[in-house]
């Protein structure tokens, strides 16, 4: 007589378990407690660097073998999941997420003017603050950024990856973040996806190697 | 012989573990395999929407002003434009109205009402249309992917490599694997 099994006993709460243990849900409510906490004694934790992940970068992303274009979704790829914090915002009383290094309140500069005179602003740390076009949805390695108002929808890509990852459902939110400013060459193909997928930057979609202003970030606050 | 028996048992019970992991890798093994053909975490939903033209959104308005409306987005106030977001939240249902909405392009006019873009709508004013946008989570499978790209990270490793090595010792079971091809 057989002995009776315990293992779908032990896989099936293991797996559980696991699903439910990936970090903030999208549609995660803040913690109270985290939400009663000043923003400025919030030390958001530096994510631990990973071995390559080259399982998938998701909506035709550039991965695998490619060279990583800065900032892709498939540099993303060798982040390990950070903890954003969602806390108060102490200017507007509104909830934010809150990832990567605290900001340093540094002067806002204009998308519009990035992208105008490149020149000016390439190798400075600057502060950018408007409204969430587009992110990187799977990898979360990257937003778009346009002023708050413009109806031109100039944008300019936020590079997170490999600071910290974009919290879930970013898009559509405010947002604030500082980095430095570069003038990087994106892949056709990268540019293509940002095109079709993200309806970013349709003037890439030619196939042309085209450059592009970013912000390299290392934090940044979602409102 | 005693160890054959526990062996035995033993073989099983990780049989029935490595199954339920089979299924997992293999079922979202396929479904990551096509990541360029589809979201294989969220379905997502595209319905058109034949809204109407700004100026009738907006309103009791001179005729000017609806001429203006009509052909230049850039000149809509603030209190029409947030009158022309209200016409449209209350044409797809969602008349408490979005939780932002912003000019994503010169002709993209974007109103978010749920948790990032899961539920969207890109009016466009030169023609009147817009595109609704919906996504939700996959049942289960989105649980399975989160599990074989490894999402959760940190001890959910342990378990893969287990799971790994369980395959290692299937294969060497002495009835059925390598050993049973030696005799």
């Amino acid at each position: 007589m057989h002995r009776p099994s315990l293992a779908p006993f032990v896989l099936l709460p293991v797996a559980f378990v696991a699903c439910n243990a990936g970090g903030p849900e999208p549609s995660a409510k803040p913690d109270p407690a985290a939400v009663a906490t000043a923003s400025a004694s919030v030390q958001p934790v530096r994510p631990r660097l990973a071995g390559a992940d080259h399982a998938s970068c998701g909506g035709g992303e550039t991965c695998g073998s490619r060279a990583v274009e800065p900032g892709s979704c498939a540099e993303a790829a060798n982040v390990r999941d950070t903890s954003f914090t969602t806390i108060t915002d102490p200017a507007t009383g509104a909830t934010m997420n809150v990832a990567g290094q605290k900001l340093a309140g540094l002067p806002v500069v204009k998308v519009a003017d990035m992208i105008a005179r490149p020149g000016d602003f390439a190798g400075k740390t600057v502060r950018i603050e408007g409204d969430v076009s587009a992110m990187c949805t799977h990898r979360r390695g990257w937003f778009a950024v346009q002023d708050p108002g413009s109806k031109t929808g100039a944008y300019v890509r936020v590079l997170t990856a490999p600071s910290f990852l974009v919290p879930p459902d970013s898009i559509g939110k405010k947002a604030r973040a500082e980095g430095r400013v570069e003038v990087i060459e994106v892949d056709p193909e990268a540019a293509r996806h940002y095109a079709n997928d993200h309806k970013l930057g349709e003037q890439n979609a030619n196939g042309a190697p085209n450059r592009s202003v970013v912000i390299r970030a290392t934090g940044a606050e979602f409102i | 012989m005693p160890w054959r028996k526990t062996l035995f048992v033993l073989h099983r019970d990780v049989g029935f573990v490595a199954l339920g992991l089979t299924i997992v890798y293999g079922v979202s093994g396929i479904a990551v395999n096509h990541r360029r053909d589809w979201d294989y975490d969220r379905s997502v939903s595209v319905e058109s929407l034949s809204l109407g033209g700004a100026a009738d959104l907006v309103g009791d308005v001179p005729a000017d002003r609806r001429d203006a409306i009509t052909h230049d987005p850039t000149t809509w106030s603030p209190d029409e434009e947030q009158r022309i977001v209200r016409a449209i939240a209350a044409k797809v249902g969602r008349p408490e109205g979005p939780r932002n909405a912003f000019w994503r392009g010169p002709d993209r006019f974007s109103l978010f009402f749920g948790p990032g873009d899961d539920d969207t709508v890109d009016y466009t004013p030169s023609t009147g249309e817009a595109i609704r946008t919906t996504r939700k989570d996959r049942v289960v499978l989105r649980q399975m992917n989160l599990l074989h790209l490894n999402k959760p990270g940190r001890w959910w490793t342990w378990v893969a490599d287990l799971y790994a090595l369980s395959l290692l010792f299937l294969v060497h079971h002495p009835e059925s694997g390598t050993e049973n091809l030696a005799r």
